[in-house]
Parts: C-alpha cells; structure tokens; sequence
C-alpha cells in the first residue's frame, strides 16, 4: 500500500510528462508523414519551419528527461517533513529504509518508462535517416537513464536533506552547477578533465563504447552512493 | 509481559543550549489509563517522540512494551498505535483512503473497531482530508489508532481541537476501551478534567522532569495540602513531602500521605498548622509546578540547616 501511496503522489507528475512526451510524439509523427497533407500543402519555407521545429523537440527529448529526475527526486520521502506527514509515516511498522528505497524504486520506474518512450519517439521520427535511429536495445537507453538517475537520486537526497521539495530542487540544480562549472574550469584552464554525467547522452557517438559504457556503470555507481548518503540521513532524521 | 507498558529512566534530550527532557525517569503500569500532563514546553512532545522512535535521546534508556526504543522501534511500532500532535496527513485521500493504507501495516488491524470509531465520531469518510476541518482532522487519526487494535495506545493531545461533544465521545471510547483490545492508554493533556475523568494514573511533568506520578486514586484520597507558619520550617521535597514552597511566614507544603502525622510533626517544631486541605488533581497540579516563589519543588535543601521531616 505505500507502493500505492507513493504512486498517488507522483502520478499527477509523471502522467505529465508522459503526456508532454506523447504530445511531442504526435507532433512529430505528424510532420513527419503528413496523413492529412496539411504541410504538403504549405509554402516551402513554412514547410522547413516545421520540420525544423519537430526534428529539434525529438532531438531535445533525451535531455529533457533529466528535468523529470529534478521534479520526481522532489516528491521522494524528503517532502514527508514539508508536509508534516512525516510523524504518521514514520510511525508506521516498517523500517525507514524500506520507505527510502520503495519510493525511489517507483520513481526509478517511472524514469525508466520515460526513458523509453522518448527513445520510441525518437526512433519512431528520425531526424534525418532511419540510419540515425537509436537502437533501443543499445546504451542509448542505459545512457539516458542513468543521467535521469542522476538528478533524480541528487534532488532526492536534497530534498531529504533540506525537508522542502523547493530547497530540494534548488540545491540539486545548484550543485549540478557547481560541478558544471568547476569541470569546465578545470578543463579550460588547467587542461584536466573530470567526468561529466552529461557527456553520457551528449557526445555518446564520439567516444568509444567500453568507455562509455565503463563511465555510465561508474555514474550509477554515484547514483546509489547518493542514496546511501540519504538513506543514512533519512535513518537518522528527527521529527 | 512486562509490568510497564513504558519504562524510562533518567531521559534526557537536548535541542542546542535547551534541555527539553531533563532526567526523566517514569513508569507506566501495564493496563493503566495514564495522563501526562504538564504546561506548555514542559516536554510532553518530546518525551513522546523518544519514545516512538521519531527523536533519538541524548542519554538515558527507555522501553516501552518491555522493548528498547533504541533498537526495537519497528516491534514497538507494530504494538502501539499512536496519535501526534500535529494532526496532519496526505491532503490528497480521503478517510477511506487513509483507513486502507494504514491497515496494510496491521495485520490486527480491527475493521469493526475503526468502523464504530468512525461511526460515533462522525468521520466524514469520503472527503478529502485537505477540505476537512481541524476537529475532523484529528478524528481521522484517533480512527486510525484505534483500528489498530494496538496493546498501548500513545496520544499527544488526541482532544485539541475536538469540540466538547466530540471530545466526550472520544473519552468514553477511551474509557470503554473500544480501541479493539488496547489494554495501556498513554495520553498527553493540559485538561485536567478530562484526565480526571478517564484516568487511573497521572505523571505531572516540567521542565522534563517528573514532578509527581501517582494514581489518581491515592490523590484524591492521601494527598493534602498543609500550610504551617513558623520560623525554620523544613523545606526539603523527600516523603511523603512531595513539594514544599514559602511564601512570608507560611509554607505551604503537598503530602502524599498522612498529613495528619505530617501536620503533627511540623506543630512539634514549633509550627502552627493553619490548613490540612484535601486536594483535587487541579490544585496539586498547581502546587506543583507554579513558579511565582523561588522555593518550589525540588528545591531541595533550600533551608539545609532546618530539621527533616522525612518519614
């Protein structure tokens, strides 16, 4: 039941998104076959405009699923303590960890079904040749999880630490940042590269694939680390 | 089967500078109806908290259902139905929808005991608890502790912001024990009439510490006030004295028992006893934890020279 109850909690947001997604998806199957020869029918530079627009919404969608890891990794057990349900839940018979990891679990699924139906849409309206279509058995996949993970698991464990969705979200973006920054400091300025997660989905056709896919391991890796640093935390939080 | 349904023993919890439990040592008999009472910020929340689990203590130990708080939480979760004391849950559901996550984690949950809870406190069950108003907020959780058919039953204030009729209702669900079997009822009060009525035992708290824990019964009938005027008079809180506080030339004295013996004693010290009162809960609740002299309870020692009283 509180599979259920997470579920209620987030699925306002994640039908949302699904909705964005297929919305996107209809648009671009749209313009990309023009059943009705709507678009046929448009002057060329009209005509351009929209394939312009629709190959740019599928090409944005594998980054734009990292932003439903920012809204989920906010709804986790961390929002408990904003709402003041916190002392219900966590006089419940369960042990703490077993509501950590539950929701996360829901919103790893949730992440994953994303992930997947942006990969469908994208495979479904190729850009340019189905050449470019990526294989939906390949790392693409495992890719954008993973970066969507990321955020996912750093908003989480904000949230957690913070007590407040908002904070949550705002420190997750403000240290997603500050490591931006610092790699892009380092790199320019010192010629040092550090890993960046966004490399995962954003040059994953430059780099060779052992390394790529060493590289995603090592970033899930950092995504359980964040969540043994929240399940510590949540364990020992007080009401 | 423990003697107490909750044990503590020197508990203490700091928040920063603030000791918001100081050395709280209590026993609660096992199938007793206890009140806890005390002012406002005496540490009636917190010691609630140490004891489910949602504050961990700075030291001390406590135990409740004869396992350790600690270490045990999940097994005394399962036993204890508990009410906070702030009455908040998921805006989104309705009552139903509360009363059917809840049960999931009970598998003595008591579908009949929620239901006659629900039905004589007029839970509105299909409104969402967000539009509910702050007295049906806190029937829905009264609803879900007691369908918990728990051994003890834990409440932080269950009546605040119930209006008088409910607020009956509930002490006669209390007193009935209608909570599916519950046999320990601990509840936290600032109204003293409602802990006299349902009530077997009371622990009068302040500044987290235990001032009095007694049964209600023996207060009404042993415990006196005696006010005595003469010069030197002992001062000490040790029995059957159980606060001693002067005020010009009187001092004004609670006994537990055999105030006449107690009277006897100081007239043999030269004093002359105006007053042998019998109490009710209200004035020895006063007595004990009014601040307005500086020699109030457990100021012991404050005349350290004066003779024992101490039988």
């Amino acid at each position: 039941m509180y599979l259920w109850k997470c579920w209620r909690d987030t699925r306002s947001a994640f039908l949302g998104f699904v909705a964005g997604l297929l919305a996107v998806g209809i648009f671009s199957v749209y313009v990309q076959f023009d059943p009705l020869g709507w678009i046929a029918a448009k002057p060329e530079s009209s005509r351009l405009l929209w394939h312009v627009v629709s190959d740019a919404l599928g090409a944005s969608l594998r980054e734009l699923i990292p932003i439903a890891g920012f809204i989920l990794g906010a709804m986790g057990v961390g929002v408990e303590f904003e709402r003041g349900t916190a002392d219900f839940l966590l006089t419940r018979p369960r042990s703490r960890r077993s509501f950590l990891w539950t929701s996360w679990c829901l919103g790893a699924a949730q992440i994953l079904t994303l992930v997947l139906l942006a990969l469908a849409i994208t495979w479904l309206t190729p850009p340019d040749s189905p050449a470019a279509r990526p294989g939906l058995f390949s790392l693409v996949p495992l890719a954008m999880c993973t970066v969507a993970l990321l955020t996912y698991s750093l908003t989480y464990l904000m949230t957690t630490l913070a007590r407040n969705s908002r904070n949550g979200i705002g420190l997750s973006l403000a240290a997603i940042t500050g490591y931006s920054g610092l790699h892009v400091w380092l790199k320019f300025w010192h010629g040092i590269a550090i890993p960046h997660f966004w490399e995962l989905i954003d040059h994953f056709d430059r780099v060779d694939a052992g390394v790529w896919f060493g590289s995603t391991l090592g970033w899930l890796a950092v995504c359980l680390t964040l969540m043994g640093v929240t399940q510590f935390r949540f364990e020992r939080a007080e009401v | 089967m423990t003697d107490h349904a909750i044990a503590t023993r020197g508990l203490v919890k700091r928040y920063g500078q603030q000791e918001a439990v100081n050395g709280l040592s209590m026993r609660v008999p096992a199938g007793a109806v206890y009140g806890f009472l005390g002012r406002n910020g005496a540490g009636k929340s917190t010691t609630i908290k140490l004891l489910m689990g949602l504050a961990r203590p700075d030291s001390g130990s406590a135990s409740v259902l004869g396992l350790d708080c600690a270490t045990q939480t999940v097994d005394i979760l399962r036993r204890v139905a508990f009410v906070g004391e702030n009455k908040t849950l998921y805006g989104e559901l309705t009552p139903e929808e509360m009363v059917r996550f809840t049960r999931s984690f009970y598998p003595r949950w008591s579908e009949s005991a929620a239901e006659a809870c629900a039905r004589r406190l007029e839970v509105p069950m299909r409104q969402r608890f967000k539009t509910l108003s702050k007295g049906n907020r806190a029937k829905v959780w009264l609803l879900l502790a007691l369908g918990q058919a728990a051994d003890l039953l834990v409440l932080d204030e269950p009546t605040a912001g119930l209006d008088p009729v409910n607020q009956d209702t509930l002490l006669q669900l209390l007193a009935e024990g209608d909570g599916a079997g519950t046999s320990t009822v601990f509840f936290s009060s600032h109204d003293l009439a409602e802990v006299e009525r349902i009530c077997d035992w009371v622990g009068i708290v302040d500044a987290g510490r235990m001032l009095l824990e007694a049964r209600l019964d023996d207060i009404r009938e042993h415990y006196r006030l005696v006010i005595a005027e003469g010069r030197d008079l002992p001062m000490e809180r040790a029995a059957p004295v159980e606060s001693a506080t002067r005020g010009g030339s009187f001092s004004r004295y609670l006994v537990a028992r055999d105030a006449d013996g107690f009277a006897a004693r100081l007239r043999s010290l030269g004093a002359s006893v105006t007053e042998v009162t019998p109490l009710s809960l209200r004035d020895v609740f006063l007595e004990l934890v009014r601040k307005e002299d500086p020699c109030t309870s457990g100021n012991a020692g404050a005349t350290p020279a004066a003779p024992s009283l101490a039988s």
